[in-house]
């Protein structure tokens, strides 16, 4: 039965609403006004400022801003000084013009171009490796078992750290002189100590810890709740075990294990601890958040810093799009069962 | 060529507790056997072994003395009926019904022929693409039925296949898998807790309780001549009384009940045991409810197995009313009858006990 909506019913909607408008709407306007806005610079290199009747432009050797006409064309007397600028921005607003200069910025510069490369080298690989590990785990323990608790406590344990305390434990695990390396070396496998630190692998290895913990909590409980008499029915009519798994298994949990995985997958795409702490934020895990980090605090260029994370958001809606497409392969229904 | 199954002294323990006990059980080519007994008396456990998800502890279980415990469940050829259908959600009809053929590597001609054949049997024929959940109940269940029979299994089991449908549904599906299973001639294992199903499809039934089979017998072997107590009030039997064989001549016996004192007289002349009863043996008499006959206004009725009684419920169910009654010594009675009758509560009446409709049990509790 359709229950029929009336009017005052979107009333409801308010308490959720109105967050949504301060903390989300807003906030998305004021970034898109930041991307599609350029600073001015003068021939020095420096921003101009106005107060709707003059601009102000930069004089380099005694450091001051000139007062200019633009009507007249006349550079007046009256020099400001920088901090009088800043501190009084609501009157001096930086001359801006509109247009798509940053995103052009960010695709012709490499150091901009090569995050999508970077995030992406990534986010995939680890995200596959992450599937494989949480999943053939979750199908595992999906059975009452000896130990089951200990077990899944165990691997959902890393979502308790966040990723800062899992770099700074790996950062004394990996380090040449830490276990890892010289359990190797005991061994005899290595000669010398293996770098994963603060290469591509640290943050690969960091990602996946987190994000198969992530990933194993919600594919547990797909798998738990799939109905066990569909894969004895299988069995009973002559499927072995592989074939009830690719056939009956598979398909059905396939669509909740992906709606799963494409939460998993669009949070690791704006990583940032795991890239700067263990990775090599340089050069190889030079990830959106780091570019975009990279110019908002250290560049002040807030509309760099809003380009950068337009195109990380973009690549989110990406991926929830492809993977939305690829779950739509799949039976979409319960995979439990329909009494 | 229909399959006999052997159970041989098989129990299946999980930690302390007993599942199965020791139990044997031999149902012949083509039988119906129902496992019938009330939730954790061990019969879903046996149906289990026999198809192959738990393994025994110990004993054996044989198809055609072909010994099955080694044998993975993919190979045993068992088909299997579940009580919530386990229809596959992502297959139409005709895919769920051909998967075990699939498996089995039938061309595909040949598989389409069976499918449709199957779909007949089941008089679903225009459904094959419909997909499981837009079918009814009572079709989700023929579907499922088609599935495990399509591929001609040695044995098919049946866990409580009828309980998710209404009643009217559940009576006809009934007639149907009882003219299915004379067709096909598969040997099948129903369990179920309904005694009605179990009576009216079964060849054979074990009445099990606590993991043990406490009688295996053809339904009227069960219905006229339970083994013990549990059997009979399994099975619609009520009014138990305890006590003693005080006198016996030829086929009608003197009880004398040791709770109350009441004396009986019983017919035994039906009873498969005649000559075990002795003067002096400790006996259970029960009656069925349907059995007894009220007597209403009488003021000094006489003759044998009349109880005084007051009514004390009084409850109509459509096709019968029933009636608990109180005995001024404090025994119940619980009758039935047929139709719709008026005692009120406090009513006085008479209850007899026909010596010829009382069975007998050995022993007491």
């Amino acid at each position: 039965m359709e229950q029929q909506i009336k009017k005052g019913d979107y009333l409801l909607l308010l308490p959720s609403a109105i967050p949504i408008t301060i903390l989300f709407i807003l906030p998305l306007l004021y970034s898109l006004s930041l991307i599609f806005t350029t600073p001015v610079y003068d021939e020095l290199g420096k921003e101009i400022y106005s107060d709707s009747n003059y601009e102000y432009h930069y004089k380099g050797e005694i450091n001051r801003y000139r007062q200019y006409n633009p009507e007249t064309n006349e550079y007046t007397g009256n020099d400001l000084r920088p901090y009088d600028i800043k501190s009084r921005s609501e009157i001096y607003k930086q001359v801006k013009t509109w247009g798509f200069q940053n995103i052009k910025t960010f695709f012709m510069t490499k150091r901009y171009r090569v995050t999508i490369l970077n995030t992406f080298r990534l986010v995939i690989p680890a995200s596959l490796v992450q599937f494989l590990l949480a999943f053939s785990m979750a199908y595992y323990l999906r059975k009452k078992i000896r130990g089951k608790f200990f077990l899944t406590t165990m691997i959902i344990f890393p979502l308790t750290l966040g990723s800062l305390i899992i770099a700074s434990g790996m950062t004394n695990l990996f380090r040449t002189s830490g276990w890892f390396n010289l359990f190797l070396l005991k061994v005899g496998l290595i000669e010398n100590p293996i770098v994963i630190l603060y290469t591509y692998w640290g943050t690969f290895i960091a990602i996946t810890i987190g994000g198969t913990a992530f990933l194993f909590s919600g594919f547990l409980a797909i798998c738990e709740q799939f109905d066990p008499n569909l894969e004895v029915a299988a069995l009973t009519l002559g499927a072995n075990r592989f074939k009830t798994f690719l056939l009956i298994f598979l398909p059905l949990t396939m669509p909740s294990l992906l709606g799963i995985f494409s939460l998993g997958t669009v949070l690791m795409l704006g990583l940032y601890p795991s890239a700067v702490l263990v990775g090599d934020p340089v050069n190889t895990t030079r990830v959106f958040a780091v570019a975009a980090f990279e110019e908002f605090q250290q560049a002040f260029n807030y509309n760099m810093a809003a380009t950068v994370s337009l195109v990380l958001t973009l690549s989110q809606v990406v991926v929830l799009i492809v993977l939305g497409r690829i779950r739509r392969l799949f039976y979409i229904g319960f995979g439990g069962t329909f009494k | 060529m229909a399959t006999s199954v052997q159970v041989k002294n098989v129990t299946k323990r999980y930690g302390k507790f007993f599942a199965n006990n020791n139990i044997s059980l031999t149902i012949n080519e083509g039988e119906f056997v129902s496992l019938l007994g009330p939730s954790g008396c061990g019969k879903t456990t046996l149906l289990s072994l026999i198809l192959g998800i738990a393994d025994v502890t110990s004993g054996d279980i044989y198809f055609n003395e072909q010994k099955i415990d080694d044998i993975p469940i993919h190979k045993r050829d068992v088909g299997m009926v579940f009580q919530n259908y386990a229809l596959f959600p992502h297959m139409n009809v005709f895919d769920n019904i051909a998967f075990g053929l699939k498996m089995r590597k039938i061309s595909k001609s040949e598989i389409k022929t069976r499918v449709e054949q199957a779909l007949n049997s089941v008089q679903l024929e225009d459904l094959g693409k419909r997909f499981p959940n837009t079918l009814s109940g009572g079709q989700q269940q023929r579907v499922a039925f088609a599935r495990a029979i399509v591929v001609n299994p040695k044995v098919l089991l049946l866990d409580e296949p009828l309980s998710n449908l209404d009643a009217k549904l559940r009576e006809e599906m009934r007639f149907e898998l009882k003219k299915l299973h004379k067709r096909l001639g598969i040997t099948t294992i129903y369990v179920t807790h309904d005694q009605v199903e179990a009576l009216s499809l079964s060849t054979r039934i074990a009445v099990m309780k606590d993991g043990l089979i406490q009688q295996y017998g053809t339904p009227l072997e069960i219905f006229l001549d339970p083994a013990n107590t549990f059997v009979a009030g399994f099975v619609g039997f009520a009014n138990f009384l305890m006590g003693t064989i005080i006198e016996r001549q030829d086929n009608l016996i003197l009880f004398k009940d040791s709770r109350y004192g009441y004396q009986l007289k019983i017919d035994i002349s039906e009873h498969k045991e005649i000559d075990s009863f002795n003067l002096g043996d400790t006996v259970t008499i029960t009656i069925k409810p349907e059995n007894i006959q009220l007597l209403h206004g009488i003021e000094d009725a006489r003759g044998e197995n009349i109880f005084h009684c007051k009514v004390n419920v009084s409850d109509y169910t459509g096709s019968v009313t029933r009636y608990e009654l109180n005995t001024e010594q404090g025994y119940t009675i619980q009758v039935s009858e047929i139709g719709y009758s008026e005692y009120q509560s406090g009513t006085e009446i008479l209850a007899v006990f026909p010596t010829e409709k009382i069975s007998l049990i050995k022993g007491g509790n």
